[in-house]
């Protein structure tokens, strides 16, 4: 009996053949930035503000003066393919966000802008220190030890190990009549929110607001 | 030599095949995707993430078995979601702009998460899953038929709530975009019953809240994007109710509308040139799956004001709300500034809002809540292409 090939396995070949000549593995001009357009795009931002990598005269000596937040690629008009990105780098020292508008093909700084009162999601770094502040302060950290008794029955005694811990920008005006004077800050400061769980995801019920401008826990709310 | 004439067959159908998909060219951003179902239907899209929407879809083509392949969306993604618990005492989160849905949030997905689909990932870690599904019946009569879905879904961990964005792609040109909410429910103290449900194993009280979530349709019908129109259609019931009335008047300036179930508005996007070949013109229309909690609306804000609303489009109106690129205004209903929509490229943002009330069920993991909406072919097609 000679084989002979079902019109539904050409088909399925055909598709196949289809699907492998047209899809393009990277799709064009305007697709995201490539980690060497990240590295170039931060580079020009930061030749365009130099700045110490810390600050001395304050509370809090570890204060990075300069975070960078986010480098994405600018949005174009309809039909333009220039490579731009946009860098957020967030300025402690004055409290702004920094927002530079990079042109990749000539690696020029197209535009800055400094706004304050914007405020983007916290990076990793950030989330560290926050987490490392509220684990140093012995008033925090008897708190959370109450905390993880309550909910696990066990003792915190590693806290890398035995939580997790999530933040959020965190704003004065989303709680308005429950911040004490150091929260008010916060929103022209940088503060974080800070989500504390146990390693199988357990939230507690205490929060702590962390002012990273000023380096200090600024208060505990409910969660 | 009989494989001569299957071979044959076989070059005749890719050749045939060959204009199938539109080329991505240099407006689709990201990694490309593309399913071809066994009817010969197809989508093909390109899928990117970005710190704070998330998965970010752009070129979306349908092609029905035996037509043209043609563009819907230049660009789609989830622009905002924002959080509110019912007792005021925190005011509303921004979760995609102050959270984000995309970086460190955004999980990594393994195959226990993605059965029977296929994981797509970015910087080394899977983060997409696609999996094809059984539709159902997409019709019934005298004869039948089973179609079938392309599901591509994401998942964003932001604080003790987990989301699920998952686009659903039919077989027959349809587009439904939806929301998941779960997670863990937050906690308020006892005193505040009237603004939750004594839900939690303790006996304390579950706080209720409403998600408001905004996609972004940037809709760029066929090959020219800035030719489309937005119509809205009524049928409106005469005093003695036993006539429906047809009423079609074209929006031309930038505006928000709200639904009607009295007259059962809604709207079209068409291209303003483009016939299906027969007496239509080439349109989806919106199809709202519930949206009896849409006049929902947090802290009187405007941009939560209205259920849809129409611009004209802007590269850096690209967040509903708390929208930071200093070149444009804050919210969509700035971004409503009486632009003309007459045969220009047509922006949709679409507002669901869904209030949670826990039930003792969501303790304490949230059970999943689905909240979506439909993008429908109408006259896309002369007739019915299955």
């Amino acid at each position: 009996m000679p084989k002979i090939l079902s019109l539904r396995t050409l088909l399925h070949y055909a598709t196949l053949l289809c699907a492998l000549t047209h899809l393009p593995a990277n799709a064009g001009n305007l697709d995201p930035l490539s980690p060497a357009e990240i590295a170039r795009a931060t580079q020009q931002a930061n030749v365009a503000a130099p700045f110490p990598t810390t600050r001395s005269a304050t509370s809090n000596s570890t204060t990075p003066v300069l975070e960078l937040l986010l480098v994405e690629r600018h949005p174009n008009a309809k039909g333009q393919t220039a490579r731009r990105a946009d860098v957020y780098t967030y300025d402690y020292s004055t409290n702004e966000t920094i927002i530079d508008v990079i042109d990749l093909d000539t690696n020029r700084v197209i535009s800055r802008k400094r706004e304050k009162n914007l405020q983007l999601p916290l990076t990793a770094n950030e989330l560290q220190r926050a987490s490392d502040l509220i684990l140093a302060d012995d008033e925090q950290r008897s708190l959370l030890d109450a905390e993880f008794k309550r909910i696990t029955g066990q003792t915190l005694n590693n806290p890398a190990q035995q939580l997790q811990v999530k933040a959020f920008v965190f704003h004065a005006s989303s709680l308005p009549e429950q911040l004490n004077a150091a929260s008010q800050q916060c929103g022209l400061h940088r503060c974080a929110q800070v989500l504390l769980y146990t390693a199988d995801s357990v939230v507690f019920e205490v929060s702590p607001i962390v002012n990273l401008s000023a380096g200090v826990i600024t208060q505990t709310i409910g969660f | 030599m009989q494989y001569r004439t299957p071979l044959l067959t076989l070059s005749l159908l890719i050749v045939w095949q060959n204009p199938v998909f539109a080329a991505p060219g240099n407006t689709c951003t990201g990694q490309a995707l593309s399913k071809t179902f066994a009817s010969g239907a197809s989508w093909n899209l390109c899928w990117e993430p970005r710190q704070a929407e998330g998965i970010v879809l752009s070129q979306v083509t349908y092609k029905a078995p035996n037509h043209a392949a043609r563009r819907v969306l230049g660009e789609a993604a989830l622009s905002q979601v924002e959080t509110a618990l019912d007792d005021g005492s925190v005011a509303p989160l921004f979760l995609t702009t102050e959270a984000g849905f995309g970086g460190n949030n955004l999980q990594t997905l393994n195959a226990a998460a993605c059965t029977n689909g296929t994981l797509h990932a970015t910087s080394g870690r899977n983060v997409l899953c696609a999996t094809t599904r059984a539709q159902g019946y997409s019709y019934k009569y005298t004869t039948q038929r089973q179609g079938q879905l392309w599901e591509l879904s994401s998942h964003s961990q932001i604080g003790s709530r987990n989301y699920a964005v998952r686009w659903r792609f039919y077989e027959n040109g349809t587009i439904e975009p939806s929301l998941g909410l779960s997670g863990e429910l937050p906690v308020v103290d006892a005193s505040a019953t009237q603004y939750g449900w004594p839900a939690m194993q303790s006996g304390k009280v579950a706080t209720g809240f409403t998600d408001h979530a905004l996609w972004r349709l940037d809709f760029d019908l066929d090959t020219s994007h800035a030719n489309d129109v937005v119509e809205e259609i009524i049928s409106t019931p005469s005093a003695d109710r036993l006539r429906k009335t047809k009423t079609i008047t074209r929006l031309n300036t930038e505006t928000g509308r709200n639904f009607d179930p009295e007259t059962k508005r809604f709207w079209r996007i068409r291209d303003g040139i483009l016939s299906n070949g027969s007496v239509g013109q080439i349109s989806y229309e919106l199809i709202p799956n519930r949206y009896d909690h849409s006049r929902a609306n947090s802290s009187n804000t405007p941009w939560l004001a209205n259920d849809v609303f129409f611009t004209r489009y802007n590269a850096c109106e690209k967040h509903a709300a708390n929208n930071p690129t200093s070149n444009c205004t804050a919210n969509v209903s700035q971004f409503v500034n009486a632009e003309s929509l007459n045969q220009q490229d047509i922006v949709v943002w679409y507002k669901q809002s869904y209030h949670h009330l826990p039930r003792s069920e969501d303790s304490n993991r949230i059970g999943t809540v689905w909240s979506s909406f439909q993008l429908l072919p109408r006259d896309w097609h002369s007739t019915n292409p299955f």
